[in-house]
C-alpha cells in the first residue's frame, strides 16, 4: 500500500483528495465507490462554482469601463511583462484585484442566497 | 480528507498545471478572435475548470480544452457526469448499472451510457497500483 502510495505521488507531485484518503488511517475502510462518489461531487461542485465566478468577473469587467481601466492599470503596473506571469503570493499582493474578486465571490453568494 | 486538498501550499504546487490549462483557453480564444464569431465562455470556463479540478483532484486527466467543441465536451463529461451521478447518490440501486455491459447502459440510457465510460476509463485509472486496503 505504502509502496502504490508513493508510487502515485511520484506521477502527482502535488497532495490530491485521494492521497488524502488512501493516506489516511481514519479511512482505511473507505471503499471504492464511497471515494468515486467523493470524487464526482467535488468534481461537479468544483468545475460549476469556479466557472460561475469567472463568468461573472467577466461580466463585470466588460459592464463597468471603470473597473476595466482601473484593473489593466494595476496590472500593467505588477506586471510589466505579459508573457511572465508571477507566481500565485506574488498576484495576491494586487490589491485592487483581489478587492475585484472578493467583491465578485460575495455577489455571487449574495445572488445564490436570494434564490 | 480535505485538510491538504485546500491548503494553500497544495493550489501553490499545482500552479504550473493551472497555468498551462490557461494558457490553452487563451489560445483557443486567440484563434477565435480571428474568425468574428462568438464564443460561449459558459462552456470554455466550464471545460477549464473541469479539466483543472480532475486534476487537482487526482483523476485521470481527459483533457477536454484539447477538444475542438467545447460546447460538446463540456455536456458530455462535465453536465451529463455531474446530473447521472447526482442520480445515483440520491437512488443508490442504480449504481449497479456499472455492472452491466457498456452497449446495454448506452441503450438503457445514453447519458448512463457516458457516465459508466467515465468511471470504468477516467477513475479507475487512479486505483491502479494501489487498490489494496479499498474494498469494493
Amino acid at each position: 500500500m505504502a509502496c502504490a502510495q508513493n508510487e502515485y505521488r511520484e506521477k502527482t507531485p502535488h497532495s490530491t483528495m485521494i492521497h488524502g484518503i488512501i493516506g489516511n488511517e481514519r479511512h482505511s475502510k473507505t471503499t471504492m465507490n464511497e471515494i468515486t462518489e467523493e470524487a464526482l461531487i467535488l468534481e461537479g461542485a468544483g468545475t460549476d462554482s469556479t466557472a460561475q465566478a469567472l463568468e461573472a468577473a467577466t461580466f463585470y469587467i466588460l459592464n463597468n469601463p471603470k473597473v476595466t481601466a482601473r484593473l489593466k492599470e494595476e496590472l500593467s503596473n505588477a506586471i510589466p511583462d505579459p508573457h511572465k506571469i508571477p507566481p500565485l503570493p506574488e498576484l495576491k499582493e494586487i490589491k485592487y484585484l483581489v478587492d475585484f474578486l472578493f467583491a465578485v465571490l460575495s455577489d455571487l453568494a449574495n445572488f445564490s442566497r436570494q434564490l | 480528507m480535505y485538510k491538504n486538498l485546500f491548503a494553500l501550499r497544495s493550489i501553490y504546487q499545482f500552479e504550473p498545471q493551472i497555468k498551462t490549462n490557461v494558457d490553452k483557453l487563451c489560445a483557443l480564444f486567440k484563434a477565435k478572435a480571428g474568425e468574428n464569431e462568438p464564443i460561449n465562455v459558459s462552456h470554455a470556463y466550464r471545460v477549464l475548470t473541469s479539466d483543472t479540478i480532475t486534476s487537482y483532484i487526482g483523476l485521470a486527466p481527459n483533457p477536454l480544452l484539447e477538444d475542438e467543441n467545447l460546447g460538446e465536451a463540456y455536456r458530455k463529461y462535465a453536465r451529463i457526469v455531474t446530473q447521472s451521478s447526482v442520480l445515483v447518490r440520491h437512488f443508490p440501486p442504480l449504481a449497479y448499472f456499472r455492472l452491466l455491459p457498456g452497449w446495454f447502459v448506452t441503450r438503457l440510457s445514453s447519458d448512463f451510457g457516458i457516465l459508466k465510460n467515465h468511471l470504468d476509463v477516467s477513475l479507475q485509472t487512479i486505483f491502479v497500483g494501489f487498490t489494496d486496503g479499498i474494498s469494493d
